[in-house]
């Protein structure tokens, strides 16, 4: 007995329901990126979409801004604040809502016709119900693919968020090193302001020259323009910081609440640096999916190539006497002009670009390592020698140089000088103390699994082409 | 035309008296042997010098006290000797010595018998002396007798007169005496080092035959000098040619100098030498005219003897000056150089005087905590400041006097004459009490008003 036409709908509907539903969850994977996250130290991850979470992040914030913020707030606050980051949270959605489409069935495609006979007898419908059979065949593949590119989309977040924590950091960190060194600018101007004073005064007393003491002065207004300089700086990163943090208005306002730390007395042991940053590293897991993807999509396009979709329906028509006949229909198209071979080529070609790409990014990964590691030893030392030996040593200068004065072995601007010179070597002192945590904090990044922008050569930006999994729609 | 010195014959005949100061009042009797009584008549050293052998009868040696009153070298010491024979024997040992120039200053330098300056050598004319000199320096050296007419191969001058006594050996230098005066010795083998460094000393020669009452009470000697240490340092710089900043007597600047110590009415004599590198000195003496009778030539003729407060001694010279001790009191001595009567001045320095520090101190503790203005008013208030200095330096030090602070170093020394005296003290009597409406004092508001004076004026 042919099947009723009732029996193919149903079966038809089966086979629909059998394909199952999902749908697009509310903050998709955001656990998982926490997770991750947090396993390399780094919190909070907050996603706010308008909810009352919202409401506690704001209070929080609120809070750190009271005293001033340290360093680990201020990465606090942009990763709860930060717009951008925020917008990044919502690729997950969207990776997740193409997780759920990869699950879906096309929908099917219904067309109907309705045709009057000319002579007025009647009408004549025609109706049918076509989808892609291969569709429901390939749903287990593309949901994987789907799988791969919702975890890949976590990862990549992932990896945005510590970045910006690790920018935020290192811009902190210079902060603390423009203010303590526009202190010790002001310091300087002081100096030149003393030494000008004593200039004017001899001068009053006739007993320098006009050229001596315009000397002094072009040094005071040289002293000035570096005071400015320095208080541009502050200015300068403060606001990279509102911006990293997503602060305007009296907000911006904030003051840090500490100095830049000392050196720490222990630094990052040497042993296994390498294989701790290629284990960890968010590039390569990154690096590694693109091989893994490329490989899926060549294994898919390369049939996919051949017969790109089968189309089967049921189509159903009333004659114009009112008979009405049900049947199955079937589309297959002809690889005649085309067997795919371009589509193939592509996937082929991307597959080997991801695997080069991993390479070179496995290459740059560990000689960053080593090069930071060593840039670390060297930032180490410089700091160490400038506080343990040379400030000490300009200290004594400047303590031999009082005795000299009180002996009037030499003039009070002699006296000056030589605290000008204490002020710049602490400067000096500041400026390594802070290079010796920012390479610090890159080499932490690496060894969380991101590779910092240093002065190595970059490794070409990658990322998969487009795919066409399945065909149009 | 050439008149000879006093043989020993001669000296012992008695006849020549090259007598030594001749005091005010005495006859002169020191122009006879040396000089005609022609007046365009020329000096002449005999030919002492061509006759080296010693005489077959030698002059017995001269004895202190007995045939002079010693002379007072302050700060120092006379080179003892030994008879042999006849003839004083000494030795001279050349070698480093850490010396004290003044409390708180003490220098690496170059000396003789463990002291700087070195003894001073004190014979009387006619003696033969023989002088072992032994070189402990790290430098081969000479000793040259500044003064003395003796055999050209005795003369020290290395490179001449001998070859340089290397370090390690001993030289002997033998030669009769025969003048009297005021001379010097010292290095001449690179003196630019070793003067600058301390190798010099004093050689004084006593006339033969000065009745007691013609001899002096008290007899000093003197030498100056001049040194470059930088505060802070332990070594004298002998490299420096202008900016000398420690001036001594005897190698001693005030407030290391021992006084000179009188009794009132003593007949005074004090020989003042000068081997500074580069420096002559006008030494002024307060309280006192003097005249000048010797120079390191011999002895001034009386009626050619200058008075003065102030004798300049150039450097290489000796001048001796006599005077009767008849003021008592406590008489300043000095070069009147008045750089040469400071210690260590920095001389790099801005002018500060004048200038008002209101307000500048405050601004400069900021950045020193420990600043203070100085010098805005001169130098007088340094000394008693107690301020931090470098170590081994006594930049503007003076000494706290029994009225008020002394403002001076360097070359400056005290006479001190007085009324009461025990027999032969030499040492610091302490101050002068100035008997009544003697002294400087604040004037009084009745004084003032009695005289019409107004100081508001």
């Amino acid at each position: 007995m042919p099947l009723k036409p009732l029996d193919y709908l149903s079966l038809w509907f089966g086979l629909i329901g059998m394909t199952g539903c999902g749908s697009v969850q509310d903050k998709p994977g955001l656990e998982d990126v926490r997770a991750f996250v947090h396993s390399r130290e780094i919190t909070p991850v907050q996603w706010n979409r308008g909810t009352e979470d919202d409401r506690a992040v704001e209070i929080k914030l609120q809070a750190m801004l009271q005293d001033g913020l340290t360093a680990d707030e201020a990465v606090q606050i942009a990763l709860l604040n930060n717009r951008d980051l925020q917008s990044t949270y919502e690729s997950l959605r969207i990776a997740q809502a193409d997780l759920v489409q990869a699950g879906m069935l096309k929908n099917p495609v219904f067309d109907g016709s309705l045709r009057f006979v000319s002579s007025g007898a009647g009408q004549i419908v025609d109706l049918g119900i076509a989808l892609d059979f291969l569709d429901i065949l390939f749903i287990p593949l593309r949901k994987h693919i789907a799988e791969d590119q919702f975890e890949n989309t976590k990862l990549q977040v992932a990896a945005q968020v510590m970045d910006l924590a690790g920018r935020v950091k290192i811009t902190f960190f210079k902060l603390q090193a423009a203010e303590k060194i526009l202190d010790i600018h002001r310091q300087l101007l002081t100096s030149s302001e003393a030494s000008y004073d004593l200039s004017r005064r001899l001068r009053s007393a006739g007993n320098i020259t006009l050229l001596q003491t315009a000397r002094h002065q072009a040094d005071l207004e040289e002293a000035k323009l570096a005071l400015n300089a320095a208080e541009i700086e502050v200015i300068t990163l403060h606001e990279e910081l509102n911006v990293l943090m997503g602060f305007y208005g009296p907000a911006g306002n904030w003051k840090t609440n500490q100095p830049l730390p000392d050196l720490p007395d222990t630094d990052i042991p040497p042993e296994t640096l390498e294989s701790k940053a290629l284990e960890q590293s968010l590039d390569l897991k990154i690096a590694r999916r693109h091989i893994e993807l490329s490989a899926k999509r060549l294994g898919v396009t390369k049939p996919l190539g051949l017969v790109s979709e089968i189309e089967t329906g049921v189509t159903a028509e009333k004659e114009a006497d009112g008979q009405w006949s049900v049947g199955p229909t079937l589309a297959v198209p002809v690889p005649i002009f085309s067997q795919g071979q371009p589509a193939v080529a592509k996937a082929e070609s991307a597959l080997y670009q991801a695997l080069n790409h991993y390479y070179s990014q496995a290459v740059q990964t560990r000689s960053t390592v080593r090069y930071l590691y060593a840039h670390l030893q060297m930032v180490r030392n410089r700091a160490q020698h400038l506080k343990n030996v040379i400030l000490p040593l300009q200290k004594l200068i400047l303590d031999e140089s009082q005795t000299h004065y009180n002996a009037m072995q030499l003039s009070a601007f002699d006296l000056l000088k030589a605290r000008n010179d204490e002020l710049l070597t602490q400067r000096r002192y500041v400026e390594a103390l802070r290079d010796y945590w920012i390479v610090r904090s890159q080499l932490e990044q690496t060894l969380r699994g991101r590779v910092p922008q240093t002065d190595l050569p970059t490794v070409h930006p990658f990322s998969l082409p487009v795919s066409s999994s399945n065909g149009g729609h | 035309m050439w008149k000879t010195l006093i043989t020993r014959r001669g000296a012992l005949a008695g006849g020549i008296a090259l007598a030594g100061g001749a005091f005010l009042g005495r006859p002169d009797q020191a122009s006879a042997a040396t000089s005609d009584s022609h007046p365009h008549s020329w000096g002449g050293s005999g030919a002492a010098g061509a006759n080296p052998d010693p005489d077959p009868t030698p002059v017995p040696p001269g004895q202190p006290g007995q045939d002079y009153t010693p002379t007072l070298t302050p700060n120092g010491s006379t080179l003892p000797y030994r008879l042999v024979d006849g003839i004083k024997v000494m030795h001279l040992i050349a070698e480093e010595v850490e010396h004290e120039f003044a409390p708180g200053l003490k220098g690496r330098c170059w000396g003789y018998n463990g002291q700087v300056h070195g003894p001073t050598i004190e014979v009387v004319q006619g003696d033969r002396v023989r002088i072992y000199v032994t070189n402990r320096l790290p430098a081969p050296t000479t000793v040259h007798w500044h003064g003395l007419i003796i055999p050209s191969g005795m003369d020290g001058v290395g490179g001449i007169s001998q070859r340089a006594i290397q370090p390690g050996e001993t030289f002997k230098y033998e030669f009769t005496i025969r003048q009297h005066g005021t001379f010097m010795y010292h290095s001449h083998h690179d003196e630019m080092t070793q003067i600058a460094m301390g190798l010099m000393g004093m050689f004084i020669v006593h006339p033969r035959n000065v009745p007691p009452e013609d001899r002096p009470d008290r007899d000093f000697v003197l030498l100056s000098s001049e040194w470059k240490i930088t505060p802070g340092t332990y070594r004298p710089d002998p490299n420096e040619m202008t900016d000398f900043n420690v001036l001594t007597f005897n190698a001693r600047a005030f407030p290391g100098t021992d006084p000179l110590v009188c009794k009132l009415g003593d007949k005074v004599r004090i020989r003042l030498g000068n081997l500074s590198m580069m420096s002559h000195h006008s030494i002024h003496l307060h309280g006192y005219h003097f005249h000048i009778t010797q120079t390191d030539g011999g002895p001034i003729p009386e009626s050619a003897r200058w008075p003065e407060t102030t004798v300049i001694v150039p450097t290489g010279s000796t001048r001796t000056i006599q005077f009767i001790a008849d003021n008592p009191g406590d008489w300043a001595m000095h070069c009147h150089m008045l750089h040469h009567v400071m210690n260590q001045m920095g001389h790099g320095l801005p002018n500060v005087l004048g200038v008002n520090p209101d307000g500048l101190d405050e601004k400069m503790r900021q950045l020193l905590p420990n600043y203070m203005t100085m010098g805005q008013t001169g130098m007088a208030d340094m000394g008693p400041m107690g301020m931090a200095v470098p170590p081994n330096s006594i930049s503007m030090i003076g000494a706290q006097g029994p009225k008020d602070y002394i403002t001076m170093g360097g070359m400056f020394t005290i006479l001190k004459v007085r009324e009461e005296l025990p027999d032969g003290q030499v040492s610091d009597p302490g101050w002068y009490q100035d008997p009544a409406n003697t002294q400087a004092q604040p004037a009084t508001e009745e004084e003032l008003r009695r005289d019409s004076i107004n100081p508001k004026r």
